[in-house]
């Protein structure tokens, strides 16, 4: 596709979030000045949003317009073009701006002039003033078609009913609900179907960049789910084997867990594009984890069968090759040697080496489930605040108070690691084929609750 | 990697994988500035950058020859295995048939088919529990890597890390089948040939079973030979004295029923583990999602691209410009009160109010301006919302109504509890810019808090000052 990109300027009155517009639709944090003040942008620039290496849509930050009333009575003073009003905002652009009294003004109408469309942006929480009219004919005087976008509305301020049916009167009935602080996926969806509302003719590359973002958003749960499994895999599976005199080992233990979950979160903010200090974790409460073998204890027993089962396997195959040294004269009893070798060796790995370690005065160290617990929940409910974050929010990330399993199935997911040390990267060493498995059906768990429990509320 | 020499995918692949490791556990993406402008000029999908940045890196050369070298090991180890499943298969079948006598045929079958089944089994349980592959393969390639490692490689060995990506249960299953299968097969092949060139005296025989459980023996183990064609009890003798038919029979027999239970169960899981195995030359969807992938996206393929300034500022600041003010307090006489753009304003309640109006578009502020201009009086109080953005409008009308006045002015905020509630520094700044509207406007008086409910003015408490 060869389309010059859709051109859309962000347009609005001083102070209303169309700068903020521009960070959350480009997942910039860095875009533009972001300032509760009037005039925090005075220049007009550009951003391409890119499908691939292609540009679909250019968005151009205006400054906000400060003065339309008195800008409307200047204009009335040149009654020649009256009766057109595109022609009378095109020799007001020709014009010095009377003096350059109405210099931003001019930069936003002459941009919009340029574009296809526009977004103004409206501050929900603000009443529809006399000036806030001015400015909307103002605009529509300009001759491009005009989306309003009411800001701000997850803010209990929000008036969004009299800004409708304010925007009504002027006839201005497709608008969009876009918060720019606090995300919502569907929200801008549906933004980017009302632009192909009014611009039909672009409408296809609108199609194609919802889409590609629908991905992107889809991409980007995956990503932050392999982060949440990795973290919680790593931290079960854990297991430090230590002599059983006190030593400083609890407290790097729990150092250890604590560096990971803070590189869990730093890793979620760059997923997420946010900056890395945005989050600033409360201490966790690690606790002494002490590994107690109870035999009876059905995990360890379905664990047991387990790794039976593998040993087997890899003895089998290893009972080939004798049977083929032997000459074939043994008919697979080096097979059956190999697999009951096999068994045997699993059952050490499970069970003896922890008894033995036991009797020669070792105890292993493990995170407790209640700690797992946090950890998970802390994660998630950070993944559903980032989710909920757009990229104009300057607050810190807050999750609120989380404790308990989010869900009973990721429980039990999280502690089968335990019993498998070779999972964990902080161990030291990982064997990655063999915890993929578990890696991909946690992550798989992670994105059904993440999908299916919808965004939290901010 | 500098050189363009073309490598197996699967190298390749395993390159890129490791790098994405190697990446994650350092906890961010290297810096390799040259190799992520190779990746982004080259262009093409996420994927295909991705594989290009890992052969640009500083040092994937190494690691490339590293790891294809890991792969020939590989590659002669299941050779190896192979082979000596072969020679095992058919040393079986003939140890099975060197008989000097008759040769059991239960014992040939169990001989041929019965380890094998019943590993068989023991796999597919596996997979019903999810447990791990064949470790002992594994470990074997891992000693033989290390073995053949330079001095100094040591664990940085792009090599044993391939080892760990490689270990999928499916690939090494795959291996573990095709080594089975190769037994079945040679043990088949060796079967046949010997049946055709060598005459034997084929029977079934027992020490435990009489006549009907050996009948009932032969009839359980026919079932699915007889789907492939093969004669059963029913149209062949199972004991003495055999006709050359039967005895043809009973050949044909044997044949079919390794074939049907050593050679294609094994080929089934065969077939499902190669299915079960990722394509070897590109990187899957999901795994593009990998941390370590996905942190690159934004570097490698980014989604947005600044175009910058396209219309720079010339005009002067307005509103934000600092100008000096004199607190001065409120004279005893009424005052005239006028509510900028905020018709909810009450009406004034307190006995200081002379008169009190709204303003919000051209033809009130006229209005309002043409009254004051009539009317003298001791003091003009312009009553805001703290909330509203001081911008060049509010500036304009306020400095019109002012000069209209032609009397001492103040600004009184009403609604701070609102901006007060955005924070302290939030809060100190919207005052300061309000304080910079009112010296702008000409209300050289200051600033005064405004309570909307009662109407009454009051000096901005020091928490909102």
């Amino acid at each position: 596709m060869n389309a010059p990109p859709i051109q859309l300027a962000v347009v609005g009155h001083t102070n209303t979030g169309k700068t903020s517009l521009l960070r959350t639709l480009t997942r910039d944090v860095r875009f533009g000045e972001v300032c509760d003040r009037p005039a925090t942008t005075r220049d007009v620039s550009a951003v391409e949003l890119l499908v691939g290496e292609q540009s679909l849509i250019r968005l151009f930050d205006t400054p906000g317009l400060e003065d339309p009333i008195g800008l409307q009575g200047w204009l009335a003073l040149r009654a020649q073009e009256a009766a057109d009003p595109v022609a009378r905002i095109e020799s007001f652009l020709r014009s010095d701006h009377d003096g350059g009294r109405y210099e931003q003004e001019a930069k936003v109408l002459r941009q919009l002039r340029r574009s296809d469309a526009a977004l103004v942006v409206i501050d929900a929480r603000e009443p529809l003033l006399a000036k806030h009219r001015e400015e909307l004919r103002l605009l529509a005087e300009c001759g491009r078609p005009l989306l309003p976008v009411l800001n701000f509305v997850a803010d209990p301020a929000a008036q969004t009913g009299p800004w409708r049916e304010g925007l009504a009167r002027i006839g201005l009935h497709v608008l969009a609900d876009f918060d720019t602080v606090v995300f919502d996926h569907a929200a801008e969806q549906r933004l980017f179907d009302k632009i192909g509302l009014l611009l039909e003719a672009r409408a296809a590359q609108l199609t194609i960049f919802s889409r590609y973002r629908a991905q992107q958003r889809e991409a980007l749960i995956d990503a932050a789910c392999r982060q949440i499994a990795g973290l919680l895999i790593d931290a079960a599976a854990l297991q430090w084997r230590v002599p059983n005199e006190p030593s400083s080992d609890l407290t790097r233990l729990q150092s250890v867990v604590r560096h990971a979950e803070q590189r869990c979160v730093n890793d979620l903010l760059a997923l997420f594009r946010f900056e890395l200090d945005a989050f600033d974790p409360p201490p966790l409460p690690l606790d002494q984890g002490r590994w107690k073998l109870d035999p009876f204890d059905p995990e360890a027993l379905r664990l047991l069968g387990i790794r039976t089962g593998s040993a087997v396997a890899a003895g089998a195959a290893a009972g080939v090759s004798i049977d083929a040294m032997l000459g074939g004269a043994s008919l697979g009893a080096g097979a059956l040697l190999g697999a009951g070798a096999g068994t045997a060796f699993s059952l050490y790995r499970s069970h003896g080496r922890r008894w033995i370690d036991g009797l020669r005065g070792y105890r292993a160290l493990m995170i407790e489930e209640e700690t797992l617990a946090l950890l998970a929940a802390r994660q998630i409910a950070l993944l559903h605040a980032l989710l909920r974050r757009g990229h104009a929010a300057t607050q810190a990330v807050r999750t609120g108070i989380v404790s308990g399993w989010p869900l009973p199935e990721l429980r039990d997911a999280v502690l089968r690691a335990r019993a498998h040390p070779e999972w964990s990267a902080l161990n030291g060493a990982q064997d990655a084929a063999s915890s993929e498995e578990a890696r991909a059906s946690l992550v798989d768990l992670l994105g059904r609750h993440v999908r299916g429990s919808g965004p939290a509320a901010p | 990697m500098n050189a363009s020499t073309h490598h197996a995918p699967l190298a390749e692949r395993l390159l890129v994988e490791w790098v994405c490791h190697r990446e994650e556990a350092a906890g961010h993406p290297a810096p390799a500035g040259p190799a992520d402008a190779t990746a982004m000029e080259q262009g093409g999908s996420f994927a295909a950058r991705l594989h290009l940045r890992a052969l640009r890196l500083p040092g994937s050369d190494v690691a490339l020859a590293q790891i294809e070298r890991t792969l020939f090991a590989g590659r002669v180890m299941i050779t190896v295995l192979l082979l000596f499943s072969t020679m095992a298969g058919a040393f079986a079948a003939s140890a099975a048939l060197d008989a000097a006598a008759s040769v059991s045929l239960p014992l040939i079958l169990f001989a041929l088919v019965g380890i094998n089944l019943l590993m068989l089994a023991l796999w597919v349980l596996m997979q019903v529990v999810r447990a791990p592959g064949a470790s002992w393969l594994v470990a074997v390639w891992t000693g033989v890597v290390r073995r053949i490692a330079s001095r100094g490689e040591g664990e940085n060995h792009a090599g044993l890390d391939a080892i760990r990506l490689l270990a999928q249960r499916w690939r090494v299953g795959a291996v573990v089948h095709a080594a089975w299968l190769s037994y079945a097969l040679a043990g088949l092949v060796t079967l046949a040939l010997l049946l055709i060139l060598r005459r034997y005296e084929l029977s079934w025989q027992t020490t435990l079973l009489d006549a009907d459980g050996l009948r009932h023996l032969a009839a359980v183990l026919s079932l699915v030979p007889r789907l492939l064609g093969a004669p059963g009890p029913e149209v062949l003798a199972l004991v003495e004295p055999f006709t050359d038919a039967d005895r043809r029979g009973w050949a044909q027999w044997i044949l079919l029923a390794v074939l049907a239970y050593g050679v294609l169960p094994r080929a089934v899981a065969l077939l499902v583990c190669l299915a079960m195995l990722q394509p070897a030359g590109a990187l899957e969807a999901s795994a593009l999602n990998r941390p370590g992938h996905a942190r690159l996206r934004e570097r490698l393929m980014p989604d947005r691209r600044a175009v910058g300034v396209v219309d720079a500022d010339r005009a002067p600041q307005s509103v934000n410009a600092q100008a000096g003010i004199s607190p001065c307090a409120l004279p005893d006489a009424p005052l005239h009160g006028v509510a900028v753009e905020w018709p909810q304003a009450r009406p004034p309640a307190s006995a200081r109010w002379k008169w009190f109006a709204h303003v919000d578009d051209t033809a009130s502020r006229d209005e309002v301006a043409k009254f004051l201009r009539g009317e003298s009086s001791d003091g003009l109080v312009l009553v805001l919302r703290a909330t509203a953005t001081p911008d060049r409008g509010l500036a304009r009308a306020s400095a019109a109504l002012i000069a209209a006045a032609r009397a001492p002015a103040w600004v009184a905020l009403g609604d701070l509890d609102a901006l007060e509630a955005r924070g302290a520094e939030a809060c100190a700044q919207r005052l300061s810019d309000w304080r910079a509207l009112a010296a702008q406007a000409g209300a050289q008086h200051g600033l005064l808090g405004f309570d909307a409910k009662q109407g009454v003015l009051s000096a901005l408490t020091e928490k909102s000052a």
